[in-house]
């Protein structure tokens, strides 16, 4: 029994951040790597089924072919490939309508982000996010074999969706009162007019920070939250933050390796469900770690809910299954 | 604002290198200009992006598809167009012709006919930067295709381990002639092939030249710092053949199709009208502008005279 | 007069010019500690330093590729590669950039480079690491190819080429490296483009390069024991050539014979026949013979390879021919 989803996404890892923050070079061959380390796992377990999303890689096919014969299934789900990071999210509402036991990520915060977008609100898929990069806060820094071992756990029913997995919230965006968007760590607003090579590694450009987690061991803008209010996955708050040229002086850990003094001059709780104003009328908006929107004009909100993805506890799980005789012989 | 100004300038490079070439192609179709042109339509972002980022006495190393190098690197457009016409005014007093132009005293070392070739001229330049300590940095332009050559390796190689000027930015437009890139070659991108060298490898998206300046910049500011060289891979596209001619049996009219929704001009110029910076009558005045600059171009290099044959056993020695 | 070896009077050549100017910096693979393969750089690193005395890795197409650059942008490098027979991994960068840049440009850029490399055979080095590559650069219009015998000559010809404003080619014989000569002391620089005789004789010319100069001399002081006197003329550079020397030496003599090391098909000696036959025909006694490296690759074996390259008995009997 079980079936599991894969989405690993191609284009993951290899922005500005590599060039201005040292970013970890993390190349596909990589990603097919985990995979058939995870694929591995699942052969000898005895999963079921294992679907993929395509990709122009072709990850996951890789990796499939490398390992030959295997006793389960596997298939590429059907569907329009756009080589754009919309795939991802129309992977992930094609995996919810085959209701995979797990679904498995091989990104970063802007590939679970994108993930996200594609599960329903109170989508019952479990996901389980594998960090490909250095700059990354939502998903897990951790070896396939071990994420593998966990999902086949959900998979195979030894531990529950509701022993083992927990909703994460989320950041919402409104336009005049309309849901433009999501993200799962953190929502920047930032004085500047492009978009461009997405990445954020300038401070003075940032205005203001609204995460779900804020966490002083995170890496990246949700960092700064988390040297004033600290704030985890379970709190029910998100936390405001606004810098500016004068205030409160810290220093923040931006990206990788450019830890930078800023000035904070505001920061609150953002109790769930409560809109908040944008005070910026215009710049751009950045969703976990990456510019995405920019804006001229609208009356841009945010509010923070708890109608994330249903992650995976991955040390829960294992900890759990192996409780109950899981993997024993 | 200096940033505004910037912009602007930015997007008429772009217009006229794209007026440029749409008139060169014309040209070549009526039988104008001799020889093999390789238009640069539909990679504009990238040329301006990269050389906007330059400082005036920067050097470049540009490839057989290099007009556009050298209209966002100043290239005049009359000593441009007589070149391509094979007259005496032209940059190259009619011997180099589309593949060779060059303007060292703008920084310009060259196109190049020979692919790969400009990896380790543009190493050179930066190593004569570095030993003459002048701040001078080398901006390599090159393609797919040429990652695949030893050039490539022994000039990445040899830039990091001297930590030279140089920025290697790789135009992806994906094909090499009618080789996709993903048959030849095993990694999708070629930025995942600076982590050999031990430096910094990168993708920008090449039809947002905002995104291509920002990544240039700071490569161009780390090396200049000392910080050696930084390997960055701009996705774009061609919209016209390899060469005028080519008849494109090895892609669909529906890709290239889907490349000109994604036109670096317009996408930059929608994004300047919201902010104000372009509107209507703007956009009409620069495009007039530029539409002149290109007739007079066409109009000097038609007036222009030929070369005496015996002009052809000049300059093959200083 | 002091003697000094060749590879010493390359190497004082190479310290005089980057002392005169500091554009000028070698390049090359092994040049600094190690003084180079052959030793002739010894010393230099020392004294100029690692910017200076750039040892490379293993990539000749960039050592050439980045003089291109360098030359273009205002230094002079002087590269070395290693054995003359690696200069075709490099060949696009010698051929079509080097060569050809200046021209393409319509003379707007100069590309003062210094290509040494040590050709010949000698050293049972076989097939890869001996041969006598001339010609495949004389054929580059843009090129000039300097090609010395003496200590004297390679010093004054690699001043000259150093400050050339042209890439040239400076082709050593790796078995004269230690063949000794006299220099002066005091600076002196040799114009490229002036052949030199090396002995004045009455009954033939033998026009040789490189080693095969020492070799012709051997066998004119063999053939003056029997009374016939042979002139020697050394063109030291192969492009540009000096044409007149060759031609007023054949006037005089009536015969000419060429000797080089290179192969004989399509070899330079072809070249230099071609000149005598189109200015100086009428004054011809006898047909222009070569002696020449015979149409192999350069064999292993010792009396293989003494067999390929052209001995003192094969230009004596070849001058024999003639009379």
């Amino acid at each position: 029994m079980g079936k599991i989803g894969i989405i690993a996404n191609p284009a993951s890892g290899k922005d500005i951040r590599r060039l201005v923050a040292h970013g970890s070079v993390f190349d596909n061959n990589e990603k097919v790597n985990i995979v058939k380390r995870m694929l591995s796992v699942f052969e000898e377990i005895g999963i079921d089924e294992v679907l993929f999303m395509p990709d122009y890689f072709q990850i996951c096919l890789k990796a499939l072919n490398a390992l030959g014969r295997v006793s389960f299934k596997a298939r590429v789900i059907d569907m329009d490939v756009s080589f754009t990071q919309d795939d991802s999210t129309k992977a992930a509402s094609i995996f919810e309508r085959e209701k995979v036991d797990c679904l498995i990520t091989l990104g970063g915060d802007g590939t679970n982000r994108v993930v996200a977008k594609g599960l329903s609100p109170n989508s019952e898929v479990p996901l389980l996010p594998i960090s490909t990069g250095t700059n990354n806060v939502f998903p897990y820094m951790m070896e396939g074999t071990i994420a593998a071992l966990a999902a086949a756990a959900l998979a195979k029913g030894v531990v529950s969706k509701d022993e083992g997995c927990y909703r994460v919230k989320r950041v919402e965006l409104f336009k005049d009162g309309e849901l433009k968007d999501i993200a799962l760590i953190d929502l920047v607003s930032l004085d500047c007019s492009f978009i461009g090579s997405r990445a954020i590694w300038h401070p003075e450009e940032i205005r203001e920070v609204f995460s779900t987690v804020a966490k002083p061991d995170s890496i990246g803008v949700s960092s700064i939250g988390g040297l004033l209010m600290p704030t985890d996955e379970l709190d029910d708050r998100g936390v405001y933050v606004r810098l500016g040229r004068s205030g409160k002086r810290l220093f923040a850990p931006i990206v990788p390796g450019i830890i930078r003094e800023i000035y904070v001059e505001d920061f609150r709780e953002i109790p769930l469900d409560e809109k908040f104003p944008i005070s910026l009328d215009r710049g751009v908006i950045a969703l976990d770690g990456e510019r995405e929107i920019d804006f001229f004009d609208g009356k841009w909100e945010i509010q923070v809910t708890r109608r994330g993805p249903l992650l995976v506890d991955v040390r829960k799980v294992l900890r759990l299954s192996s409780e109950r005789g899981f993997l024993k012989i | 604002m200096g940033e505004e100004k910037l912009w602007l300038d930015m997007y008429i490079s772009m217009v006229r290198i794209r007026k440029f070439e749409e008139k060169v192609v014309e040209l070549f179709a009526q039988g104008k200009i001799p020889g093999f042109v390789h238009s640069y339509i539909g990679e504009e972002a990238v040329a301006v992006g990269a050389c906007s980022a330059l400082e005036p006495t920067d050097y470049i190393t540009s490839t057989h598809r290099g007009h556009g190098h050298l209209i966002a690197k100043g290239g005049d457009l009359k000593y441009m167009m007589a070149e391509l016409y094979g007259k005496k005014t032209g940059y190259c007093k009619g011997k180099g012709g589309s593949m060779h132009i060059a303007d060292v005293d703008l920084g310009i070392l060259g196109a190049n006919g020979i692919v790969g070739a400009g990896l380790p001229i543009a190493t050179g330049a930066a190593l004569s930067s570095y030993l003459q300590r002048n701040g001078r940095v080398a901006l390599c332009f090159f393609s797919d295709g040429a990652s695949n050559r030893g050039t490539f390796h022994e000039s990445l190689n040899m830039a990091s381990i001297w930590k030279l000027p140089v920025v290697f930015l790789c135009e992806n437009n994906m094909y090499g002639i009618s080789m996709p890139q993903r048959k030849g070659m095993a990694v999708e991108d070629i930025a995942d092939r600076a982590a050999a060298y031990g430096i910094p490898g990168v993708v920008v998206d090449g039809n947002d030249v905002i995104a291509v300046y920002e990544a240039v910049k700071e490569a161009v500011t780390r090396a200049r710092a000392g910080g050696g060289p930084t390997l960055i891979e701009a996705k774009t596209a061609r919209w016209r053949g390899h060469f005028e001619g080519d008849p494109q049996i090895y892609r669909t009219p529906e890709e290239i199709e889907d490349w000109k929704k994604k036109c670096p001009i317009m996408r930059f110029q929608e994004k300047l009208i919201k902010m104000g910076i372009l509107d209507e009558a703007k956009i009409r005045e620069i495009e007039s502008m530029i539409a002149r600059e290109v007739e007079e171009a066409v109009r000097f290099a038609e007036e222009s005279p030929y070369p005496e044959p015996e002009e052809a056993l000049e300059d093959v020695y200083a | 007069m002091r003697e000094i070896t060749y590879a010493e009077a390359i190497r004082e050549a190479l310290r005089e010019e980057m002392k005169r100017d500091e554009r000028v910096y070698i390049i090359g693979e092994d040049v600094g500690r190690f003084g180079g393969c052959f030793g002739v750089t010894k010393g230099l690193w020392e004294e100029f330093g690692d910017d200076r005395v750039k040892d490379t890795p293993i990539s000749e197409t960039a050592i050439i590729g980045s003089s291109v650059g360098a030359a273009a942008t205002g230094m002079r490098p002087v590269a070395e590669i290693m054995f003359c027979d690696f200069m075709g991994v490099a060949m696009d960068e010698i051929t079509n950039q080097a060569a050809k840049m200046r021209y393409m440009f319509g003379g707007k850029v100069k590309l003062p480079m210094v290509i040494r490399t040590p050709v010949g055979g000698g050293l049972c080095a076989a097939a890869q690491h001996s041969q006598s590559l001339e010609a495949w650069f004389t054929h580059l219009p843009g090129l000039k190819v300097v090609m010395p015998s003496t200590p004297y000559d390679a010093k004054g010809l690699l001043k000259a080429s150093i400050r050339d404003d042209n890439p040239v080619i400076f082709l050593e014989h790796k078995m004269l490296y230690g063949v000794k000569g006299t220099v002066p002391e005091e600076e002196y620089v040799i114009p490229l483009g002036v052949a030199d005789v090396k002995r004045e004789g009455r009954d033939v010319t033998i026009i040789a390069t490189s080693l095969m100069v020492y070799k012709s001399l051997e066998a004119a002081k063999l053939l003056e024991k029997e009374g016939i006197s042979v002139e020697v003329v050394d063109p030291r550079t192969l492009y540009p050539l000096d044409e007149e020397k060759i031609i007023n030496s054949v006037k005089k003599t009536h015969r000419a014979i060429v000797v080089h090391e290179a192969v004989e098909r399509n070899g330079f000696g072809g070249e230099i026949v071609a000149i005598i036959m189109e200015k100086a025909f009428e004054y011809l006694d006898a047909p222009v013979k070569r002696v020449c490296g015979k149409n192999t690759p350069i064999p292993f074996s010792p009396p293989l390879e003494r067999f390929v390259i052209p001995q003192v008995e094969d230009i004596v009997n070849a001058v024999k021919s003639l009379l």
